[in-house]
C-alpha cells in the first residue's frame, strides 16, 4: 500500500491517471488523448512494470501531442486499446464514482464498459464498434432533408447492438451477484438490486435474464424499436434506440436509489460497487486487481472508511492519494509507504 | 527559423505525407541532403513518373498504365466473378494469396456518413455499368471488416441480388475491425476460399 500525500492540485492524481491510461486505455476523468500531452511538448510517455503472478509484465503508452497513441506489451507495439486492457487490472474509485447511485445512467454504463473491457477483448471491441455505428448513423440522420436511407445502419446498430448488450447484461449479473452481500454488509441488512431499463426492451428486466436472452430476440427487438421511432429520430438527428440509451436502475429495498437515496447509501453502494468490481476481475482473470483510490478517504465517514480500509488490505496491492493522512487509521498508517508529494506537473 | 528556407520547403511538403511526422520528415531531409545528386534525381523521376504515367484502370479502377490493368487485360482471368474492394492496395493484398482468379472492382473507399461519403461518392454506378454487360454472375465483397466495410457490403447485397447475382462476403475469419492490409496471405486466402452468400 502507497499513500501519496500532499496539498490539492499539486498532480497526485495525474499518477493515478497515469496508472489507469497505461493499463486500460481510459481514465477516471474526462479526458481527450490530446490533452494527456503537457502544452508544448511533442510526446507523454507511460512505463509500468508489474508482476501478475509471478511473471513480469511490462506496459507502454506514448500519446504524440497529436492525439496518436501506441501501446506496447513487453515492448511489442499493439494497435488497439484492447490488446492491452486486462493485462495489469485495476479497480479505481474517485470522489465521482459516489454519482454511481444517483448519476444519470451514463456513469453506470460507463463503470460497466471500463470494466467490461478490461475483462474481455470482446467486449472491448464490440464497445467501440457500437460507439462507431452510433456515431455514424446520427451522422445520416442529420443530414434531415436528404432522408437518406439508414436500413444498413439499422440492421449493424441492431446486431452489433444485441451482441454487445449482452456482454453488458452478463458483467451487470455478476456484478449484481457480488454486490449484494457486500451492500448487506456495508448497510446492516438492506437489499440491493439491479434493473435494465431499456428504450427497446419492454418493461425492466434484472440483468441475469437479459443474460441468458438469445441474441436474435434481443437484436429483433432492437430492430422493432428502431423502426418505431424512425420518424421521430429523422425529425430530431438523433439515434434513440440501443445500448448507449439504457440505464442500469439500481434499486435498495425495491426503492429507485437514483430517486430516494440517502447520501449514506450512495456512499455504501459505491464503496459496494468497487468491492463488487474487485471481486468479479479476481473471478475472471484469477488475479486481483491493483486498487487506485483517488482521495475517498475524505469523502466516507468513519464506519464506511473501515470499511474500505479492510477491502484495500485485502488486495495485493493499493495506491491511494490523499491531502491528508489524519482520515487513515494508525494501523494502516504503519504498514504504508507513505510518499510526500512535492509539485509534480 | 533554424532550417535554411529550401530545407524548410523540403520538411513541410515531406511532413504532409501519411505517417510522416516532424521527426521522420527532418531524418529524411537529411538524408536527402547527405545523399549523391544522381540518386535524389532517381527519387525525384520516380516521383514525376508515377504522376505521369499511373491512372485508373477504366474497367476495375485499380492504378495501371497500359489502357486496361493487366488483370483486366488478360483473357484468363475468369470473367464471371468481380471481386469488391475499397483500395487499390486491397487488390495487391488478395493477389498477394494467388488463389483469386477473377476479376476486381476498386469502389475508393467505404460508406462513411461521418465522412460525408455516401454511395454516390463511391464507384456504385461503374460497378453497375459493368455487372449490365451480363457476364458477371458472382460479386464477392471484400471491403474490410470493420464498421463501415460491413455496411458498405450490405448495402451492395441489397442493390445487386435483385439483379439475380450470386452476392458473397469474404468469411469472417478475419480479426474483426480489420483491414485486409494487415491479415496474413493464408488467413486472406482462407476467408476468400470460404465466403458465405450474403
Ligand atoms: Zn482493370
Amino acid at each position: 500500500m502507497t499513500i501519496l500525500v500532499g496539498p490539492n492540485a499539486i498532480g497526485k492524481s495525474n499518477l493515478l491517471e497515469a496508472v489507469t491510461l497505461v493499463s486500460s486505455a481510459t481514465s477516471f476523468r474526462q479526458f481527450s488523448w490530446p490533452d494527456v500531452v503537457k502544452e508544448g511538448e511533442a510526446l507523454a510517455r507511460v512505463r509500468l512494470d508489474a508482476e501478475r503472478g509471478l511473471v513480469p509484465v511490462r506496459l507502454g503508452l506514448d500519446v504524440e501531442s497529436s492525439g496518436r497513441k501506441s501501446f506496447f506489451v513487453d515492448g511489442t507495439k499493439k494497435r488497439k486499446a484492447s490488446d492491452v486492457a486486462g493485462r495489469v487490472p485495476v479497480v479505481t474509485f474517485v470522489p465521482d464514482d459516489l454519482q454511481l447511485a444517483k448519476g444519470s445512467g451514463e456513469v453506470r454504463r460507463h463503470a460497466l464498459d471500463v470494466l467490461g473491457s478490461q475483462l474481455s477483448p470482446a467486449y472491448g471491441t464490440l464497445r467501440s464498434e457500437y460507439g462507431k455505428i452510433v456515431r455514424q448513423r446520427t451522422a445520416l440522420l442529420k443530414q434531415g432533408e436528404a432522408r437518406r436511407d439508414t436500413v444498413e445502419w439499422d440492421e449493424v446498430l441492431a446486431r452489433t447492438g444485441a451482441s454487445f448488450f449482452i456482454h453488458r447484461a452478463r458483467l451487470a449479473s455478476r456484478i449484481e451477484e457480488a454486490i449484494v452481500p457486500f451492500y448487506e454488509t456495508l448497510s446492516v441488512g438492506e437489499r440491493v438490486e439491479m434493473r435494465f431499463e431499456t428504450s427497446w426492451g419492454g418493461e425492466t428486466r434484472p440483468p441475469r435474464e437479459w443474460a441468458a436472452a438469445s441474441r436474435d430476440e434481443v437484436e429483433w427487438l432492437m430492430r422493432e424499436a428502431l423502426e418505431r421511432v424512425s420518424r421521430k429520430e429523422r425529425a430530431r438527428g438523433v439515434t434513440l434506440v440501443g445500448p448507449h440509451r439504457d440505464d442500469l436502475v439500481l434499486l435498495i429495498e425495491g426503492l429507485s436509489a437514483r430517486g430516494f437515496a440517502s447520501q449514506g447509501q450512495q456512499r455504501s453502494l459505491a464503496l459496494a460497487w468497487k468491492m463488487a468490481e474487485a471481486e468479479v476481475v479476481g473471478a475472471v482473470l484469477g488475479c486481483t486487481p491493483v486498487l487506485l483510490l483517488d482521495d475517498v478517504m475524505s469523502e466516507l465517514d468513519e464506519k464506511r472508511r473501515a470499511a474500505l480500509q479492510e477491502f484495500v488490505e485485502s488486495g495485493p496491492q493499493a495506491l491511494l492519494t490523499t491531502t491528508n493522512l489524519a482520515y487513515f487509521a494508525p494501523e494502516m498508517l504503519e504498514e504504508a509507504e507513505i510518499v510526500e508529494v512535492a509539485d509534480v506537473r | 527559423m533554424y532550417y535554411a528556407a529550401p530545407i524548410a520547403r523540403l520538411l513541410e511538403e515531406l511532413e504532409r505525407l501519411p505517417g510522416v511526422g516532424p521527426k521522420s520528415a527532418q531524418r529524411i531531409a537529411y538524408h536527402i541532403l547527405r545523399s549523391e545528386a544522381e540518386g535524389t534525381a532517381r527519387l525525384a523521376e520516380a516521383l514525376l513518373e508515377v504522376k505521369r504515367v499511373i491512372h485508373f484502370c477504366p474497367r476495375c479502377f485499380d492504378f495501371t498504365e497500359g489502357d486496361l490493368c493487366a488483370t483486366c487485360a488478360d483473357p484468363e482471368r475468369d470473367a464471371a466473378t468481380v471481386c469488391v474492394v475499397e483500395e487499390p492496395r486491397d487488390v495487391v493484398a488478395i493477389e498477394r494469396t494467388g488463389g483469386y482468379r477473377g476479376l476486381y472492382h476498386v469502389l475508393g473507399g467505404v460508406i462513411s456518413p461521418v465522412d460525408g461519403v455516401g454511395p454516390e461518392q463511391l464507384r456504385v454506378r461503374e460497378l453497375l455499368d459493368h455487372i449490365a454487360e451480363g457476364t458477371v454472375t458472382e460479386v464477392v465483397v471484400a471491403t474490410n471488416t470493420t464498421v463501415e466495410g460491413e455496411t458498405t457490403a450490405l448495402y451492395l447485397a441489397r442493390m445487386l441480388k435483385p439483379l439475380g447475382l450470386k452476392v458473397t462476403r469474404i468469411a469472417s475469419g478475419l480479426p474483426v475491425g480489420g483491414d485486409l492490409e494487415y491479415a496474413d496471405e493464408v488467413t486472406l486466402g482462407r476467408a476468400l476460399e470460404a465466403r458465405r452468400e450474403l
